[in-house]
């Protein structure tokens, strides 16, 4: 069985190491604590408060009941207002902020004033890695131009991938919608990452450290579609193909 | 309650003031008080196309200065009473002003009035912040190219992370001809993308160009022209009433054209 080949594209991208791929992210991860709250270095406060809402609002809560939430802000200066913006917007989604990690004085100051528990460290004090959550990541709403997930696990989205979004996983990417965004599966490095969609009309596609753009023109076929990786290449079979080609 | 409603796209040229400047005409005409505020600061066009440039005083700086009252700024149209312009100001730029300050700008004219329309600047920056800040929905006007759409779904998602809702969904300058000959986006391809509900389709109109420049909203006219009647259907729509989404295939046709086709239809 022949599956359509794709046209590799020159050059791939850096190799990437294993990594959490949602640091530099707003990232949320849960341990035996509850949950755990990551702010990034280097984005303005908007884009940090978009992408919360968003994924508060996306993520299918993997939390149950009031949970505990612990909020890493790092070198963010955040005020009594904004911390009570915060602890109000993490409420709708039964998250209740209890403490707050900060290397920002008047932020500490601000986290104590409200009753939170701090943990204020030293800016000098080296911030130790946030551990990667490969735990699947499922997302139910339309990821819109401008939005990137990234997720060091599976990505499963019940909703569009639109031009302009993209999905950046260390596992595989599911799209149980139309994709016609990009997508990066095993991100990581991981061969074996499946890229699939009901109806996939990408922008481009990547698995590991190859990438490929669809063919120009043509119509789509009206069937679910996977994207696999075989001898370094990437090709295209309809799911039906892909699981005869497995047996 | 009065209802506030910004009028975004991300692209520029789409014809949000056009839009902004007849939706908020019509709307008066059907008998609701309405302001329409030119959030566009340094690139002021609403009052240009309400022909009320020269009857500017004060724009909505000096009253965020408190150099005049809120009353004394907004400029009232002589053809349509029941509407208001709050201008911009032209000598300044977007920076001028801050998100907070908007807000409670546009919380006093709501309480005086039952629409508040805000004209947004194109781009998703800063002048984009001001002009939603105050909004509780929101119309996205987009041109059925792929480019427009694109940017349209980056404001929708911002709309979506602002918190303002429902965002519905103008195709402007839609041209029924290409469309039937597959040289433009459908209708049904836009809202495809986007999946926001769809509240108006205006078709691209030569009159437009007219109205712009006299000054005089396309609405206003004794016999309006096809753009101009989905406007008011808009209008109707944001009433509340159920008006009928026309064929889309009769949006360009002239009378006669229309009156062949029906009389086709009961021939054969």
């Amino acid at each position: 069985m022949g599956s359509p080949i794709l046209n590799p594209e020159v050059s791939p991208p850096p190799n990437p190491n294993p990594r959490n791929l949602a640091a530099g992210t707003v990232y949320f991860r849960s341990d035996s604590q509850g949950l755990h709250l990551h702010l990034p270095a280097g984005m303005d406060w908007d884009e940090v408060w978009e992408s919360l809402i968003w994924q508060l609002r996306s993520r299918k809560p993997f939390w149950a009941g009031v949970t505990p939430l612990t909020l890493w802000s790092q070198d963010w200066e955040l005020d009594l207002p904004t911390l009570q913006t915060l602890s109000a917007l993490v409420s709708q989604y039964q998250l209740q902020l209890r403490r707050v990690q900060t290397t920002i004085r008047s932020t500490a100051i601000a986290a104590a004033t409200l009753g939170y528990s701090v943990e204020h460290s030293s800016p000098l004090q080296a911030i130790p890695p946030v551990p990667a959550d490969t735990t699947p990541l499922y997302l139910r709403s339309t990821v819109r131009s401008g939005t990137a997930v990234r997720h060091s696990g599976s990505v499963f989205l019940l909703g569009d991938l639109n031009p302009g979004g993209e999905i950046i996983a260390g596992g595989d990417i599911w799209v149980w919608g139309r994709l016609r965004g990009l997508v990066h599966a095993g991100a990581n490095g991981d061969q074996k990452a499946l890229i699939l969609a009901l109806q996939l009309d990408p922008t481009q596609l990547r698995i590991a450290d190859q990438v490929a753009r669809p063919p120009e023109g043509g119509s789509l076929p009206n069937t679910p579609e996977v994207v696999y990786l075989q001898d370094n290449v990437i090709c295209i079979a309809s799911i039906q193909d892909f699981l005869r080609r497995e047996v | 309650m009065s209802r506030i409603i910004v009028m975004t796209s991300g692209k520029g040229g789409v014809g949000k003031t056009t839009i902004t400047a007849n939706l908020g005409t019509a709307l008066a005409r059907l008998g609701r008080s309405v302001v329409v505020v030119d959030a566009d600061f340094g690139l002021r066009n609403l009052d240009l196309l309400l022909g009320l440039e020269n009857r500017v005083v004060y724009t909505a700086l000096e009253v965020i200065a408190g150099e005049c009252r809120l009353e004394q700024a907004l400029v009232k149209d002589k053809r349509t009473p029941n509407l208001a312009l709050l201008p911009a100001a032209q000598t300044r730029n977007k920076t001028a002003v801050k998100p907070e300050q908007m807000r409670q700008l546009i919380d006093k004219l709501s309480s005086s009035h039952d629409y508040v329309l805000i004209d947004c600047p194109a781009g998703i920056e800063q002048g984009f912040r001001n002009a939603i800040a105050g909004a509780n929905e929101a119309i996205i006007v987009t041109t059925p190219e792929l480019s427009a759409v694109r940017d349209a779904d980056r404001v929708v998602g911002l709309l979506e992370a602002a918190q303002i809702r429902p965002a519905r969904l103008i195709v402007n300058r839609l041209r029924p001809d290409m469309v039937a000959a597959s040289q433009m986006m459908s209708v049904e391809d836009v809202v495809e993308v986007l999946a926001i509900p769809l509240v108006g389709i205006v078709p691209e109109d030569r009159e437009v160009i007219v109205s712009t420049n006299k000054g005089e909203p396309l609405v206003l006219s004794t016999n309006p022209p096809l753009a101009a009647q989905a406007l008011q259907r808009i209008a109707r729509r944001l009433e509340g009433e159920t008006v009928d989404f026309p064929d889309v295939a009769s949006l360009g046709e002239s009378f006669w054209e229309r009156a062949r086709r029906f009389l086709n239809q009961k021939v054969i």
